[in-house]
């Protein structure tokens, strides 16, 4: 198993015959799970041509801790992390399906004590079947849900206390932006509460303005505000392996491989 | 408040079927506000339509050409009736061909045009049986009344006026076994013998069509990474 450094970026339909085929530097790739599980065919040839040049981490959508996972797909997925012998997988602190439903979206819970019982237990749960540590996300929410009574950070920290050592964090710092933002806090303060001794890897990317919310659409390059972020997060917890994702409205393969190098510039630095 | 009781009422609010107001008065509210929360709904019914605007773009173009908002009153009913119940997104776009055919309002260009995006993803997302001679999943044969490839092509990079061309083309769809690119051709009737005697038949020949013609085109598909090598030889002592 390797261990994971450095900055990847996603590796994406619209972008792999260039990715794959570039001179430039890169240190890893994040796939979809969901894009490349279970599948034959070309996503299967693209992730053998990955392999073998690149570390690969699994992220999924579809675990849906605050729920259930939808039944066989974590032996597809552990299928996928021993396939590319990936240091861990990670996947989102939300729900994305309920009973057979599947909303293909990334759903926020509510943030009291129930709602970290049942996800902490999945995450557990998904880490064993899989057999590798899992990370979960932070992910963007644009509205409170009912019944929530604790805050962001402070729900984060029970489901990983909870959870145990098998499951850690995955830091989007866009999300981190976006949520203090579209709930009129400060970034920085979320950041100071956020349990950052469990973060293991971090996601940066660009969100959208609509209206008066800020929407994590990864359709744009990262913003001014979300890089200096990065640099607070990384002088809380040291270098950190860091991903762009760019999934939407992509330019092309370089514009994504400049944002990776002005991140390793500033991960090198910290 | 549960998590079993936010479920029940998210799940029917999610999918359309309840307002935001009704679910807050029954969960209690949210701190955000009821726009806000509202928003949900939204973001779900874009990330649902946006599989099948995705896969099936030369159809929204044929509709929208036909009649504007057709392609998304298609979408929406097809999303009523088929909802998204895998976590594969793949799998919410895999019975809109069928759902269009069974629509009074939708022409056969339409079903041709979806049917078409389908079957391409098909083949590039096929097993291929390596060691087997012969077709496999990663490659079709469809006949459609127009040149739907051409369309879906002009349509998908976008070249120029996209135009449903109305001639009957039957194609060949397949993945290339190296390269695993799309290859989508015309086919020649000894080609499709080729590949009926690669399938374990054996269709009699029709009068002026020789045994060497099939296995030259079946030499022709290998080169084109449609057929493992070895089929050739294989059709050569099938027909021999």
């Amino acid at each position: 198993m390797t261990k994971l450094a450095g900055v990847g970026i996603g590796l994406r339909r619209e972008i792999a015959e260039a990715l794959l085929g570039t001179r430039r530097h890169l240190d890893w790739v994040e796939v979809v799970s969901e894009n490349f599980a279970g599948l034959s065919g070309r996503p299967r040839d693209v992730l053998r041509r990955a392999r073998d040049r690149w570390t690969v981490i699994p992220h999924g959508v579809a675990l849906s801790v605050g729920t259930s996972a939808p039944e066989g797909y974590l032996d597809v997925v552990r299928a996928l992390v021993d396939e590319v012998d990936a240091p861990f997988f990670s996947d989102h602190l939300c729900y994305a399906s309920i009973g057979t439903h599947a909303f293909h979206d990334l759903l926020p819970l509510p943030f009291h004590a129930e709602a970290v019982a049942v996800a902490a237990a999945n995450a557990r749960s998904a880490a064993r079947a899989v057999g590798r540590p899992l990370l979960l996300e932070n992910v963007s929410y644009y509205a409170s849900m009912p019944g929530s009574v604790l805050s962001e950070p402070a729900f984060l920290g029970a489901v990983l206390e909870a959870a145990g050592p098998e499951v850690g964090v995955l830091l989007d710092v866009n999300n981190l932006y976006v949520n203090a933002i579209n709930h009129g806090r400060d970034p920085r303060a979320d950041l100071e509460a956020f349990p950052v001794a469990s973060v293991r890897q971090l996601h940066l990317a660009g969100h959208t303005r609509e209206g008066d919310v800020l929407l994590d659409t990864h359709s744009s390059p990262i913003a001014p505000e979300v890089w200096e972020l990065y640099r607070d997060v990384l002088r809380r917890t040291g270098p950190l392996p860091t991903l762009i994702e760019w999934d939407q409205n992509i330019p092309g393969v370089d514009a994504v491989l400049d944002e990776a190098d002005r991140a390793r510039s500033i991960l090198e630095a910290a | 408040m549960t998590l079993a009781a936010f479920f029940a009422e998210m799940d029917p609010f999610l999918r359309g079927e309840r307002s935001a107001e009704d679910v807050l008065a029954r969960l209690g509210p949210s701190s955000s506000g009821i726009g806000r929360f509202a928003l949900y709904a939204e973001l779900v019914r874009r990330q649902r339509g946006g599989i099948i605007d995705h896969f099936y773009r030369p159809v929204a173009a044929a509709a929208e050409a036909k009649e504007k908002g057709l392609f998304g009153r298609l979408r929406d009913a097809y999303l009523r009736q088929y909802p998204p119940t895998h976590w594969t997104p793949n799998e919410a776009a895999r019975a809109f061909p069928g759902f269009l055919a069974e629509q009074p309002v939708v022409d056969a260009q339409l079903v041709a045009l979806a049917d078409y995006a389908w079957a391409r993803f098909s083949v590039m997302h096929a097993a291929h049986r390596p060691g087997e001679l012969g077709v496999d999943d990663a490659i079709l044969v469809r006949h459609y009344a127009w040149d739907v490839a051409a369309y879906s092509d002009a349509v998908e990079h976008g070249t120029g006026e996209a135009a449903l061309d109305a001639t009957p083309r039957t194609l060949l769809l397949g993945r290339h076994r190296r390269a695993s690119t799309l290859v989508v051709l015309t086919p020649s009737l000894a080609a499709l013998i080729a590949m009926a005697v690669a399938s374990g038949r054996r269709p009699a020949l029709p009068a002026g069509l020789t045994a060497s013609v099939v296995e030259e085109e079946a030499r022709d598909l290998e080169a084109r990474g449609l057929f493992p090598e070895g089929t050739a030889l294989r059709i050569h002592e099938e027909l021999a």
